[in-house]
């Protein structure tokens, strides 16, 4: 039997054989139709306009997967979950806990934007010491700092260390029932004449206090966005 | 991809004429020959990636043989009758020569009938797979496979009859 190395290896000869033993006439123009000159042109000018839309479209799936690569780097990532745990101590006042698992991604500086302020309050002082935001607004005829401030801070919860218990109150006085932020489980807590609404959002844990009407803290918590900021 | 198109339309520039006269050997009808030629060209384009230089005698048979696999089908679609064992007349070729080049193995694929050739010519010189070459052919897997091996014995057999033996 052949083998394929002597095949390759004569098979060069063979097709010059072969060419040399075809009865063509070489210089000789083929009388083609005009029709058939028109078509052959425009199929090959098709072939090249279908390349080149392959080609975008080729570019269009690169450019789809390269979004969807990043998109799935920044919304895929694990994010941490957290959640809130509230008591009232029997001998007064309540405990706050956090119960976070402490994932997620490292996140960069909190913004916020309050959609709703009360009346005459402004942003005065702004900072952020590790991964919580403070930022403390002030009323126009009380300013720089007065009782009347209204304090909202945030503290990213990534990393956050699991199970962490936070005593809060230890107020006689202190008193409060459940409120809903958006989607998230709330306490709206009174102690004393300062009120408070707590709650975790995005892995973010949320405060909003200050000596303010219930509505206009309520209020506040239920309009404010927090964002990561890119400063 | 700019670089293949080039290269097709090269191609067609150079080869227009001998594939025009081959398909028209075949087929004795303008309309039939054109639309030979038209479909080796989309043929063609698909194997473009085989093709390195378009000046070359590897390009010129592959060309030829691919106008002439379409010149096929439109004959088998005319049902018209197929020259399947048409065989080269190398009678008037110096037999001297041949055996001076000393490839017995060459004469004997170049001698081979159309169907035979144009498979180990396929196969071997453009180094495509059977499957590749069935869908040039417009045959069977299993029928391009059983071409092969009926092309390798019949060069066993005529080179052991020359008494070259078995390579």
């Amino acid at each position: 039997m052949i083998n394929d190395r002597d095949l390759n290896k004569s098979i060069g000869k063979a097709r010059d054989l072969w060419l040399d033993s075809l009865d063509l006439p070489e210089g000789k123009e083929a009388p083609f139709s005009p029709e058939f000159e028109k078509n052959t042109l425009r199929l090959l000018k098709r072939s090249r306009f279908k390349h080149s839309l392959s080609r975008m479209f080729t570019a269009c799936i690169i450019v789809a997967l390269m979004l969807s690569a990043t998109l799935y780097t920044v919304l895929a990532q694990p994010k941490g979950k957290s959640t809130l745990g509230f008591t009232l101590n029997e001998n007064g006042g309540c405990t706050i806990s956090i119960d976070s698992d402490g994932k997620g991604p490292m996140r960069g500086n909190v913004g916020i934007e309050p959609g709703f302020l009360p009346e005459g309050y402004t942003l005065v002082y702004h900072s952020t010491i590790s991964n919580k935001s403070i930022f403390l607004y002030g009323h126009k005829n009380n300013l720089p700092y007065s009782y009347m401030n209204l304090n909202i801070t945030v503290t990213d919860l990534s990393n956050y260390k699991a199970n962490q218990n936070i005593e809060y109150f230890k107020n006689e006085s202190t008193d409060a029932e459940f409120v809903k932020i958006r989607d998230c489980a709330g306490y709206y807590i009174t102690n004393g004449s300062c009120k408070y609404v707590i709650w975790i959002e995005d892995n973010y844990f949320i405060q909003v206090y200050g000596y303010l009407a219930k509505e206009e803290i309520v209020k506040t918590a239920q309009n404010l966005i927090v964002y990561e900021s890119k400063k | 991809m700019d670089d293949n198109l080039k290269l097709i339309e090269e191609i067609y520039e150079k080869y227009r004429s001998l594939m025009y006269f081959k398909a028209f050997d075949m087929l004795h009808s303008q309309s039939d020959t054109e639309d030979a030629i038209q479909e080796a060209l989309l043929t063609a384009m698909r194997f473009i990636d085989r093709i390195d230089q378009p000046d070359s005698r590897r390009t010129k048979s592959f060309i030829l043989m691919i106008v002439e696999s379409k010149a096929l089908d439109i004959m088998r679609r005319r049902r018209r009758i197929l020259p399947l064992n048409e065989e080269i007349n190398f009678e008037n070729r110096d037999i001297q020569d041949l055996s001076a080049e000393k490839d017995a193995l060459a004469l004997a694929i170049a001698s081979l009938n159309f169907d035979m050739r144009r498979v180990l010519l396929l196969k071997y010189d453009m180094g495509l797979s059977y499957d590749e070459i069935a869908s040039i052919t417009g045959k069977s897997l299993f029928s391009v496979y059983k071409t092969a091996q009926r092309a390798k014995k019949q060069l066993a057999a005529a080179l052991e009859k020359e008494g070259c033996g078995i390579l």
